[in-house]
């Protein structure tokens, strides 16, 4: 895993295991990035 | 202590923050995504969607599905209703219509009923659910039982394991939900599902994965300050 968090200053990304999250200071909160699923089989099938 | 990962509620979040405060300790919650979580205190911080993008999400995505008119059910604790105000906002700004809203206690049995109740009011061509897994699943079985074959939407939070072995696959084949956690998103996150699984025999679900990354951040960022690592330490580093 790449962990590219500079924690020297504020941390303003964090490359974890949803790759590179971007922190929005003015909201105060991580963009995480959504998809419409649908379950197939009892499994969660990405769709778009 | 220098920083405290959790709470899983927003309801426990929301309450516990004025003490976060008076203690200037940084809280993180992978999982509360109440919009007020991060408006409480500065010391309040999270690494998890929040309903105001997710409820935008599910109406947008109800209504690529061509649901014109939605019943709604949830729980009535913070998440679940926000999640439902902002699905509610979300679908009515694509021009969609509200026909049916129920909110019941978790454990209430009457939950399962207003599943039936609301499939049939207005013939709704979609519907929500704002809850977690217990309760989304003995909603599913109710609609399935019915013979309901409009789209049903479920959050991020329901895309976990639970879901299907408390309803069964059948019930829950199907359903839509907004997904914030899946393997084919990246090399990462299909490597934590495969130790995550390896390691506990099941799929991890949103929580976990969100649990993870928060933990990760906070330990890279108490590596970086080692030695000097302290509440305002951590408090600046976010």
């Amino acid at each position: 895993m790449n962990r590219s968090a500079r924690v020297s200053d504020e941390i303003r990304s964090f490359d974890g295991i949803f790759g590179k999250l971007k922190f929005d200071p003015a909201s105060r909160e991580w963009e995480f990035k959504l998809l419409h699923g649908v379950i197939e089989n009892g499994t969660t099938k990405v769709i778009n | 202590m220098v920083v405290v990962l959790g709470s899983w509620s927003s309801t426990v979040t929301l309450a516990a923050a004025p003490v976060y405060n008076e203690g200037k300790l940084v809280n993180i919650t992978p999982i509360s995504s109440h919009p007020d979580v991060t408006k409480v205190s500065p010391y309040v911080f999270r690494q998890s969607l929040v309903q105001s993008q997710e409820g935008a999400f599910n109406g947008a995505s109800l209504w690529k599905l061509g649901a014109r008119s939605i019943a709604m059910l949830g729980i009535p604790n913070d998440y679940g209703k926000a999640n439902m105000a902002l699905t509610r906002r979300g679908f009515e700004t694509q021009g969609g219509k509200v026909v049916f809203e129920r909110v019941r206690a978790a454990r209430c049995p009457g939950l399962s009923s207003d599943a039936a109740e609301g499939a049939r009011a207005k013939i709704p061509t979609g519907s929500t659910i704002g809850a977690f897994a217990p309760q989304t699943a003995l909603i599913l079985k109710q609609l399935r039982q019915m013979g309901i074959k409009t789209p049903v939407f479920v959050c991020a939070a329901d895309d976990t394991p639970d879901l299907a072995r408390l309803a069964g696959t059948e019930a829950i084949e199907g359903t839509h939900l907004t997904v914030q956690t899946n393997p084919v998103l990246g090399p990462e996150l299909a490597d934590f599902y495969k130790r995550y699984e390896a390691r506990y025999s099941r799929l991890p679900d949103p929580f976990a994965a969100n649990s993870y990354n928060t933990a990760m951040m906070m330990m890279t960022m108490a590596a970086q300050q080692y030695l000097n690592v302290s509440r305002e330490s951590i408090r600046k580093g976010l």
